[in-house]
Formats: structure tokens, C-alpha cells, sequence
């Protein structure tokens, strides 16, 4: 479970403050999928920012006892001069996942099916490359949920079908958060839907009610208003 | 938290000197250009070279009264430096939940003091194979006092990081207050060389009683009456509960974005 307590975010801009969230309540009940569905700008990515700690709203809390993992296929902290080996290892170490080092090693090795390039520095790197890396270092930690943003198409059809096996593998002892502007992409996949409009986010249990909302609100502009 | 600190490390200990190779020489060479350079200058001023670098002050040779205060003082800086920039460095990191910027911190301070070591050891035996040899007067002392300079450099570090995360502007003048340091904490001169009148300006500067102290534990026969232990023991507790207490309710405001 996850809960969202009077959470409010804001933005500063040019042109006055932008309010992505104002006292917004919610609950993700356990052991859901959770969608959250909204056009660029509306605020999907900051709610999994907020949900994972990676940033702090203005005010509010978000309250949850379950592991959540960092936005998956996040190539943030691939610094270009370390090798792939040395980032898994890295990762596995903060996680304190010492003893399953070798396992995960493995995992990933196998999974990006990266070769050489695996031992060699992340600059030398394509971008589908680190795509790949990214999403296997995701897949070889065990969490309660994991965060997708945007259901991205990783590497060729090949790869992207392992990804989906290895996806629904984890769905069955974990959850996902994930958005998408897209709803139908994410039909096979969620539970419950989440709509970010107007401050508020807007939960709907039912795939063909957040489909008509969505529709609704997408003739009119969903991008936070500036308040000044 | 020690996991990720020890991680940390490790990945500092690749990166910190980026793509140069030669970058741990560097940070030998550092103190060496710089001894050159004032047994240089004395030289000059002197006449001749041998001179500069013979030249005793208060019974000590330049070249050893020199390294006895460039190399703490460029521990100084560099652990001001390294932790002042060490949340941008690693804000990617800050993602992965286990890492909070405090360790990220704690990473480059722990390098910086390693890197401190190697080149104390360093220098100090060199100098002492070209020559210029000394006795420690009391080791266990001059240790202490290392290691509060390095605790005082710490909460230095945290009060600037914090700081220039909030306020940009002030990025720009950390170099130049670091480069008027280097010269008013006696580095190259002794402040028994400062008339009197002029001392009480260079002891509001605990820099310089750092130096000095740890010259006075350092060589058997160098004197400093006019530096105190009690300012920097205050001093310290004070920089390292200022540096606590900034990051402790400002370090959300400056991982949050804006």
C-alpha cells in the first residue's frame, strides 16, 4: 500500500508557480498495478519522483513500508568513464546485496547480452546499449513495487519480448507503477488507473471509466494552469 | 550506510582525478611545485638558490617548514573543495534510495584524508632522503591536531556545500576566499615574522593556528605562543554543529526540485 497524504508539489518558473499537486489524498491499495495516465507535462513523472524519494513534495507526506525500486531503466548514475561490470557491482553493493553479487552479475550479463561491452566503459556505449543495461540492473533486485516511466520501447523486438516475459515473471510477487500518455498500453498490465488533472489525481478501478475521463479531459488541455 | 559509504568510495576512488591517469601523482606533485616555487622566490630574493633552500626559519629548514604547511593546508582545501561539490557530482546516485548525500560526503572526506596520508608520508620522506631531516618533536599531538584540522575541514566542506546548493551565486566567490586563505595562514611565513600589531588581523584565521600548532608539536625547537588550542577546538565543534544542523533542514529544500 501506498499512501498519499495532503501532497502538495509545485514548480517554479518564469512565469509564476505551477502547481503539479495540491493537497492531493490517495491510496494505491495493496497488490495492485497502478497506471498512471496523462499527457506530457501533467505530472506522471514527478508523482513516481515523489513516490521513490527521490524528491520531496512542498508539503504532505507519502507514507508506504514496501521496497521500491528506482525508476526503471534510469541511466542517471552511469558515470562514462566505469564499465557496466563496475556499475552492476556498484548497485549491488548499496543494496547490500554482497552475497548474491556473483548471481546478479550473471543475470545481467546474460540478459543485456552486452558481450565485451560489458567490461568496457559506458561512454563506448550506444544509447539502446545502456537502455538495456539500465532495465537488467532494474530486473536483478527483488522489489514490493517497481516504477516504469513510460513504457519504452528498449532495443530491437527480440529484446523487447524478453523484457515483457521477464516483466510479467516479476508481476507475480511484486507490483508496477507505471505511466504512459497512452491508456491502452497499459490495459494488460494495470489494475487501477491514475489520472493526474487539475492538482487532484483522479483513481479509477475500472479500465473503460479512466478511458472515458482521459478522453474527456484530453480535449482540453491537461497541463497545470500558472497560478501567480 | 557503511555499504554504500565504502561504495562510494570505491567509485571515488576511480573517478577523482577523472580521465587523468597521472592524477595521484598530481597530488604529490602539488606540494612539490609549491615548495619549489617559495624556496624559489627566496632565492631569488636571497641571491641564490642554495640559499633560499638553506635558510632556517626559527631553526627549521624551508623546504620542511614549507611541507609542514602546504600539505595540511592542501588537505584543507581539496576536502573543502571535494565535498562542497560532492552533491552535484553524485546527484545522479541520489535515485538509488540507499544513497543519501550524506554519504556521498562522508565518501570524499574519508579519500581526502587517505590521499592526506600518502602524501604526508610521501613528501616527508623524500625531503628526507634529499637531505633536509627532522625529528618529530611528539607525534601523537601533531596527530590530534591533524586530525581536528580535518574535522574542522569537514564542517567547512558542509556549510559550503549547503550553502552554494541554495545559493548559486556564491559559487564564484569560494575560490578566491580559498586562494586568501592560502595566503594568510601561514604557509610560507611564520607569524612570529608578523609584527605584533599586525598578528591580531592573521589570528582571527584558524587555518593559522592549525599550521602553526601542528609546526610547534612538528619540530623540536619552533615556537608559537600566540596561537591557541582552545580557538580551534571551538572552532571545530563549531564549523562541524553548523555543518550538521545546515544540512540537517536544508538538504530536502535542495534535493527537491524546484
Amino acid at each position: 500500500m501506498i499512501e498519499l497524504k495532503n501532497v502538495t508539489k509545485s514548480y517554479r518558473t518564469k512565469y509564476g508557480r505551477v502547481y503539479v499537486y495540491k493537497n492531493v489524498n490517495a491510496v494505491f491499495p495493496e497488490g495492485k498495478n497502478v497506471g498512471i495516465i496523462g499527457p506530457n507535462g501533467a505530472g506522471k513523472s514527478t508523482l513516481l519522483r515523489l513516490i521513490s524519494k527521490i524528491d520531496y513534495p512542498d508539503s504532505g507526506e507519502i507514507i508506504t513500508h514496501k521496497s521500491i525500486s528506482w525508476p526503471v531503466a534510469f541511466t542517471g548514475g552511469f558515470q562514462g568513464s566505469l564499465t557496466g561490470l563496475e556499475i552492476v557491482k556498484f548497485v549491488c553493493m548499496i543494496y547490500g546485496a554482497n552475497g548474491e553479487m556473483k548471481e546478479k552479475i550473471k543475470f545481467v550479463k546474460e540478459f543485456t547480452e552486452l558481450g565485451k561491452y560489458f567490461e568496457m566503459p559506458i561512454k563506448t556505449y550506444s544509447a539502446g546499449m545502456k537502455a538495456r543495461l539500465a532495465f537488467a540492473l532494474s530486473m536483478a533486485f527483488d522489489f514490493d513495487y517497481y516504477l516504469i516511466d513510460e513504457v519504452t520501447a528498449v532495443g530491437d523486438l527480440n529484446f523487447r519480448k524478453k523484457c515483457n516475459q521477464i516483466l510479467r515473471e516479476k508481476l507475480k510477487k511484486s507490483n508496477i507503477i507505471i505511466t504512459s500518455h497512452d491508456i491502452n498500453r497499459l490495459r494488460e498490465f494495470c489494475d487501477i488507473y491514475a489520472i493526474p488533472h487539475k492538482g487532484d489525481l483522479i483513481l479509477f478501478d475500472s479500465f473503460k471509466e479512466a478511458a472515458q475521463f482521459y478522453a474527456d479531459i484530453s480535449k482540453i488541455s491537461a497541463i497545470p494552469e500558472l497560478t501567480h | 550506510m557503511k555499504n554504500v559509504i565504502y561504495a562510494l568510495f570505491l567509485r571515488e576512488l576511480k573517478t577523482r582525478f577523472g580521465k587523468y591517469r597521472l592524477g595521484y601523482l598530481w597530488a604529490i606533485l602539488e606540494p612539490f611545485i609549491f615548495i619549489s616555487l617559495f624556496v624559489g622566490i627566496r632565492g631569488i630574493l636571497t641571491g641564490s638558490l642554495r640559499s633560499g633552500a638553506d635558510k632556517f626559519i626559527y631553526h627549521v629548514d624551508y623546504p620542511l617548514f614549507l611541507a609542514a604547511g602546504l600539505i595540511p593546508f592542501f588537505m584543507f582545501r581539496h576536502t573543502v573543495v571535494q565535498i562542497m561539490h560532492s552533491i552535484e557530482a553524485n546527484r545522479g546516485l541520489f535515485t538509488y534510495q540507499p544513497v543519501k548525500p550524506i554519504d556521498a560526503i562522508i565518501a570524499r572526506w574519508i579519500l581526502e584524508g587517505v590521499i592526506f596520508v600518502f602524501v604526508w608520508i610521501l613528501v616527508f620522506f623524500i625531503l628526507h632522503f634529499i637531505g633536509f631531516k627532522t625529528e618529530i618533536k611528539d607525534p601523537l599531538c601533531l596527530i590530534g591536531i591533524y586530525i581536528l584540522f580535518y574535522l574542522f575541514s569537514l564542517g567547512v566542506g558542509m556549510i559550503f556545500c549547503i550553502i552554494v546548493n541554495i545559493y548559486d551565486e556564491v559559487r564564484h566567490i569560494i575560490s578566491p576566499f580559498l586562494l586568501f586563505l592560502f595566503f594568510t595562514s601561514g604557509t610560507f611565513f611564520s607569524i612570529n615574522m608578523i609584527p605584533s600589531k599586525f598578528q591580531i588581523y592573521l589570528l582571527w584565521n584558524p587555518c593559522l593556528h592549525f599550521i602553526e600548532l601542528s609546526r610547534e608539536r612538528f619540530f623540536p625547537l619552533y615556537k608559537t605562543e600566540v596561537c591557541s588550542l582552545k580557538f580551534i577546538i571551538i572552532c571545530t565543534i563549531c564549523v562541524l554543529f553548523l555543518g550538521l544542523v545546515l544540512y540537517k533542514y536544508r538538504i530536502k529544500e535542495i534535493l527537491a526540485t524546484e
